[in-house]
Parts: C-alpha cells; sequence; structure tokens
C-alpha cells in the first residue's frame, strides 16, 4: 500500500523534472560593442564586433547578425578574426575569436556571418568586418547584434550605438628649421716653439666645430690675410709655397722656408642620420709635416654630407725656415675660417 | 482600533444579541468600550437596494462581492473585502540614467504587512499584453509562484530595475498583493516611464583653451627647437559621452610612425617617454591634461598618456586606447598636449606631419 501511494508522487516528480522551465530564446547578449576604425562621415570604415554571450545560454548559434542603422551604407562584405586572439572566456580587449569557418552576406541594412559554431555561454567573442561598410552622414545610429540559430531564430540580442562625426582625424603639423652652428675653438694660436732651420714647427691647433641639421651636410673654408707668415719688423714674409688648386698637401723641407696649414678630423659624428666628414685633399696632411697651401682666397679645407650634432676639424699651422730667414718676433698671418650648411 | 472577536464574549454580550435581532440589513461597525467588530456578518441572505441616487450592498451575512465604483474611489464590501491584501498604490517608476534597457521601479506596499507578496505586471503597448516581472527581474509571459515576493525582495524603498527591456519603449507596471490563498488584492494603478535609445556621443576640437571648434582639424606645433620639449600651443580636445551600461573607450591611432617629413624622408618617431630626459634625443607623443564630466564616469586617462610633465605616450599605426569610462557617462570631455623633441640634427624641413585618427565607441 505504501508503494502504490508513492507511484504517483514519482510520476509528478519526474514530470516536474522534464518541466522546460522559462525559455532562453531572446535574451539580452550580456555586454556588446561595435567599433568602426573611421567615424568620419561618407567614409568607409573597417567594423569590429564584440559581445559577450550571457550566463545560462543554452540556444544553439549558427549565425551572428549586425544590423546597421539607417543610414548607413551596407554592401557586400568580408569577415574575418586578424587580430583576436583570446582564449578561455576571453574579454572586452582581446575577446575569443567567432569560431567557426565564417562567410558573410548582405541584406538591406544587414550583414550576416554563418558557418558560425555554436558557442560558450559567459564568453566574449570578437569578428571583423573588413569591407563592405560606409558611414552615413554625421549622426548617430543604432545597431543590433543577434545571434541566431541555423534556423534564424534570435537567440541573443543587443542594440549598440554608434557615432558617425564630420572628421576624426587630426593633422598635426611641425616645422624644423635649419640650423647651423660653426665655432672655433680660439681666435689665437702660436707655434709651439720658434720656428728652426733644423724642423717643422707646428701651432697647437684650433677647433672649428660644426652642427647643423642640413640635410646635405656643410663645408668649410679658410683664407690667409697675406697667404704668408709676415713680419713687419723684418719686412719679410714666409710664403705658403706650392699649389693650392692640386688637391695634395705639400710636404714641408727642413731647411727650406714654407708655410701651410694642415687640417684633421677630430670629430666626425656617429649618431645615427650623420653625415661623413671629408678633409679636403690639398689639406689632409697625413704627417706632421704636411699641410696644403694658403691663399688669399676662400679655399675649402673640409665638407660633410650629411646633418651633425658634433663635427670638428682641428686646423694646424706649419712652417719651416731657411738659415737666412730674418729674426723677428712677430711673424705673423691671420685665417679666416668660415662654414655653411648645405640645406 | 481593528480587534479580533472572542465569540464567547459576544455570546455574553447583550448588546451583540441585540444587533443580531433588530438590525437585518443596516450593516454598522459594532462598538463597546472593550470591543469593535468591523466587516462581519451573521447568518445568510444580501441584496442590493437601490433608487436613482443610491446603491447600497446590504447584508446578513456574505456580500454579493460586487465592487462599488465611483470616478477614483472603489469600495470592496463584505468579508472577502476584510481579508484581501490592501491594493498597493501605483509603483514609481523612473529612469534616472538615461536606460535603454532598463527601469528602475519601486513599488509601494500600500500597508501591508511585512510578510506580504507582491506581483508585477509590465506592458509596453497600453496592456493589449501584459507581462510580469520575473523573480530573475526580466519580464516574462507567465507569473509564476517565484514571482510573488516580498516588498523587502523587490528592494524595499530602493526598489529594483526591471532588465531587459527594449530601447526607446514605453513601459508601465502596475502592481498586486496577497496574503495567502484569497486574499489577492486588485490591481494597483500603473504608472511607466519610457526607455531611451542606446547613444554615443563624440567630438573633436583643436583649441588652446577650452572651446568648441569646427573641422578640418589641425594643430600647428610651429617652430621645433632643438634639444628643448615643444608643446603645441593648441590641444587635442574630447567630447564623450554614452549611456552604455559599461562605459566606453577612446582610441588614437596614427598613419605614421611619427611626424614625417618627405622632402627629408625623415621621421621624428613617436615613443613612450620623458622627453625632457637627456637620454631621449627626439621624440614625440600625447600626455593628457584633463578630464572632466557631468556626471558618471570618470573619464580616465589610460597608460601610455595618464603620465605627468612631458611624460608622452606613443602615438602610431596601432590604436591605443587614450581614455575610459567604465560606467555611463555624460559631457565626458578630456584634453591632450602634443608634444616633440628634436635634436641638432634633425634634418630642417617645413612639412613634418602626423594625422591622428581618434575614435570612440561605447559597451551596451
Amino acid at each position: 500500500m505504501r508503494i502504490k501511494r508513492g507511484i504517483p508522487l514519482i510520476i509528478m516528480v519526474l514530470l516536474v523534472g522534464l518541466w522546460p522551465g522559462r525559455p532562453v530564446l531572446g535574451a539580452d547578449l550580456e555586454e556588446a560593442l561595435i567599433r568602426t576604425d573611421r567615424m568620419k562621415a561618407s567614409t568607409a570604415t573597417n567594423v569590429r564586433v564584440v559581445f559577450k554571450v550571457p550566463a545560462g545560454n543554452t540556444g544553439t548559434e549558427a549565425k551572428v547578425k549586425v544590423s546597421f542603422g539607417a543610414g548607413m551604407t551596407v554592401a557586400a562584405a568580408t569577415v574575418n578574426t586578424t587580430g583576436i586572439t583570446g582564449s578561455s572566456t576571453g574579454s572586452m580587449d582581446n575577446p575569443v575569436a567567432l569560431p567557426g569557418t565564417l562567410t558573410i552576406a548582405n541584406s538591406s541594412q544587414d550583414l550576416t556571418v554563418s558557418g558560425v559554431t555554436e558557442l560558450a555561454e559567459s564568453t566574449w567573442y570578437g569578428f571583423n568586418i573588413a569591407t563592405g561598410v560606409t558611414n552615413g552622414s554625421a549622426a548617430q545610429y543604432v545597431n543590433t547584434i543577434s545571434t541566431l540559430t541555423s534556423g534564424d531564430a534570435v537567440i541573443d540580442t543587443k542594440q549598440v550605438a554608434t557615432r558617425v562625426i564630420t572628421d576624426d582625424q587630426i593633422v598635426i603639423t611641425a616645422v624644423v628649421p635649419p640650423t647651423f652652428s660653426f665655432a672655433l675653438g680660439a681666435n689665437t694660436t702660436s707655434f709651439t716653439t720658434n720656428l728652426s732651420v733644423s724642423g717643422v714647427v707646428s701651432t697647437t691647433g684650433v677647433t672649428a666645430t660644426v652642427i647643423t641639421n642640413a640635410a646635405n651636410g656643410w663645408v668649410a673654408w679658410v683664407k690667409s690675410a697675406n697667404a704668408a707668415l709676415s713680419s713687419a719688423a723684418a719686412s719679410y714674409t714666409i710664403d705658403s709655397a706650392g699649389d693650392a688648386t692640386n688637391a695634395t698637401p705639400t710636404t714641408l723641407s727642413t731647411g727650406s722656408e714654407d708655410y701651410v696649414l694642415d687640417v684633421d678630423e677630430t670629430t666626425d659624428s656617429a649618431t645615427a642620420g650623420s653625415g661623413t666628414v671629408t678633409v679636403a685633399g690639398e689639406y689632409d696632411g697625413d704627417s706632421t709635416s704636411k699641410g696644403g697651401t694658403l691663399t688669399t682666397g676662400y679655399t675649402k679645407i673640409g665638407s660633410a654630407d650629411g646633418p651633425t650634432d658634433t663635427d670638428v676639424l682641428t686646423l694646424i699651422a706649419r712652417s719651416t725656415i731657411s738659415g737666412m730667414t730674418p729674426a723677428g718676433t712677430d711673424y705673423t698671418d691671420t685665417l679666416t675660417v668660415v662654414g655653411a650648411g648645405n640645406f | 482600533m481593528r480587534s479580533s472577536i472572542n465569540m464567547w464574549q459576544l455570546f455574553r454580550s447583550n448588546k451583540w444579541r441585540q444587533q443580531v435581532c433588530s438590525a437585518s440589513f443596516v450593516l454598522l461597525a459594532m462598538n463597546s468600550a472593550n470591543f469593535q467588530m468591523q466587516g462581519y456578518g451573521v447568518s445568510s441572505g444580501a441584496g442590493t437596494g437601490n433608487s436613482n441616487a443610491y446603491s447600497s450592498h446590504t447584508t446578513v451575512g456574505e456580500t454579493s462581492g460586487a465592487n462599488m465604483n465611483a470616478a477614483g474611489k472603489q469600495t470592496n464590501p463584505g468579508y472577502i473585502a476584510t481579508i484581501q491584501a490592501n491594493v498597493p498604490a501605483a509603483p514609481t517608476v523612473t529612469n534616472p540614467a538615461e536606460y535603454y534597457n532598463k527601469l528602475k521601479v519601486v513599488i509601494d506596499a500600500g500597508g501591508n504587512p511585512t510578510d506580504a507578496l507582491f506581483a508585477i505586471a509590465a506592458s509596453d503597448d497600453a496592456w493589449s499584453t501584459t507581462k510580469y516581472v520575473q523573480n530573475d527581474l526580466t519580464l516574462g509571459a507567465v507569473l509564476g509562484a517565484e514571482d510573488w515576493r516580498t516588498a523587502a525582495d523587490w528592494g524595499g524603498v530602493s526598489g529594483f530595475e526591471a532588465i531587459g527591456l527594449t530601447a526607446a519603449t514605453t513601459y508601465s507596471f502596475k502592481v498586486k498583493a496577497t496574503r495567502g490563498d484569497f486574499t489577492e488584492s486588485g490591481w494597483s494603478a500603473a504608472a511607466g516611464v519610457a526607455t531611451v535609445n542606446p547613444y554615443l556621443t563624440f567630438d573633436l576640437d583643436v583649441s588652446a583653451t577650452d572651446a568648441e571648434t569646427a573641422a578640418p582639424y589641425t594643430l600647428s606645433m610651429g617652430d621645433l627647437a632643438a634639444g628643448s620639449v615643444t608643446t603645441a600651443t593648441d590641444l587635442v580636445w574630447i567630447d564623450f559621452g554614452t549611456n552604455g551600461l559599461f562605459g566606453g573607450d577612446v582610441f588614437i591611432s596614427a598613419t605614421t610612425a611619427g611626424l614625417s617629413s618627405a622632402s627629408t624622408s625623415t621621421t621624428i618617431t613617436s615613443a613612450t617617454a620623458d622627453l625632457a630626459s637627456g637620454a631621449v634625443a627626439t621624440g614625440f607623443g600625447l600626455r593628457s591634461n584633463s578630464v572632466s564630466q557631468a556626471s558618471g564616469g570618470p573619464l580616465a586617462a589610460a597608460s601610455p598618456y595618464n603620465g605627468a610633465a612631458d611624460n608622452v605616450g606613443v602615438v602610431n599605426t596601432t590604436w591605443r586606447r587614450a581614455y575610459n569610462s567604465a560606467t555611463p557617462i555624460t559631457d565626458g570631455r578630456a584634453s591632450m598636449f602634443v608634444k616633440a623633441k628634436i635634436s641638432a640634427m634633425t634634418p630642417a624641413a617645413t612639412d613634418y606631419v602626423a594625422t591622428f585618427t581618434l575614435i570612440a565607441s561605447a559597451t551596451f
């Protein structure tokens, strides 16, 4: 008797267990966004669609439809998941790529992605619409993202606002003005010892430092006031001998009068983008007894083929005298050194 | 004072017997120094008396249960009415923050006790169709036993948010109460309000001060000085607002890697850096200057644009988040400095240019 009374109760429990509960179709997507990479009016845009399937979702998704607001232009499109690399449940910033072999079709304001395999609840998904969408005029547009069954029944949906504005770009302009800095390390210099018949005597050297943003580099020139070391007291000159145009330095001879200028490359900026310094052949002495002929006209002593944040040349005068060179304490010359940027 | 009746005391009362014998159809409250009865009836028999001006439900025993109505008033006579829960007042329904998919509902308990249960009906078509607020706060077609909840369960005086609603739709809500079997009240008056459309506002401006400007947007940095940080006089301004439940974001990218000169084939490369540092020879980027909002938000600058002084964030062909609000926001406003630094050998040119693209999205 106890068993017989229990049978209806068991049947009721089974029936309750079979009760389907509330339908799951037509619920809200938990979160959703549409990001267009251009917001400018009447401009073609790529579209990234991101949404989160709600918890408790039991529908079997086969499609995702994006219905764009009236005024947006929707045409044949392509779909991909490039750059969407989220795993597990994903996140808004890095969702899981919409799974399946995706194809996309357009109809009126709708783009429907088919080939989607079932989506997991509480998971972020994303995909890109690479072409096919062109912004309308400047206004707000209310669009709808829906997940669909294979029979096009809506499983979850969400309305999403996007905005089109007059212009979404800002053009930044700037001017880098031409700059040229040229500085001599000193304005006077002396030979290190008295001139001598027994060897070459040189000055300590004066630096010329160049800084410029001239794209094509710079050039430096020198001219001598007298093309010689002159003594007013002795009324005598030690001339700068040789040919200033043969691009070959002169080698001084002990016991013979001569006066030359040697130019050394002290610093060639190694900063990326800087040019290469070249000393003019005439003044590119490779020993302490060589130098170029000085004239009263400007002669190129060096150059560079690009901008520099510090190039340095060192100018060294060298001289020899003969046994007959008149004595004097006032032998002098004035060199004028100039430079220019080649912009 | 409303009292329960001790029948033994009633029988001992001559007044009670007198009422029973002499008042065959006039139903009055019985009062003495010790007792008061309301809504009582004795024996069977009831009727309705009518004249041109009046209608009177009379009874000795239970009434017919028919309601008496006048404009704005209703009387439920008889015993059934006395045990029914009070009809609640119309709920208070509001859309306090431009909701597009939910509304706030505060029910009025109508003086019912705290264990009274309330059901809430909703309609978006002037009651051609009635739905019911489910215990998960969505609307459903069926009013289940689980959808009867106490006033406290419905949020008390703070109310609750009915969710899953359609945007730009007016919803009406009404409430009824029960205290158990046979005590279900009638529906309250209805109250309603509309959801709004989801929205996103976004705009750009270029100005030295907070001002609206029109497109096209061009920002001149003027002459850049070698070895020092140049900050453009004009700033980039954005307007941003949304009722998206999860707020929104502003993103930025550029069409090149930095300030580029076609004539010299040179780019002042953008990078995240402290431009004031001696270790940084050249650079270009943005730094947030200000954020504000009328309500919601807050709008916040995102890394790497949230530095101070001459610390700038990179702007190149990669999209980066510039600002974020995690919640709905109205009248968000932000400004950004544009800064650059060049070296002595940055090639001279008058055609250095960068094009920023700023976009916004909201999460609904």
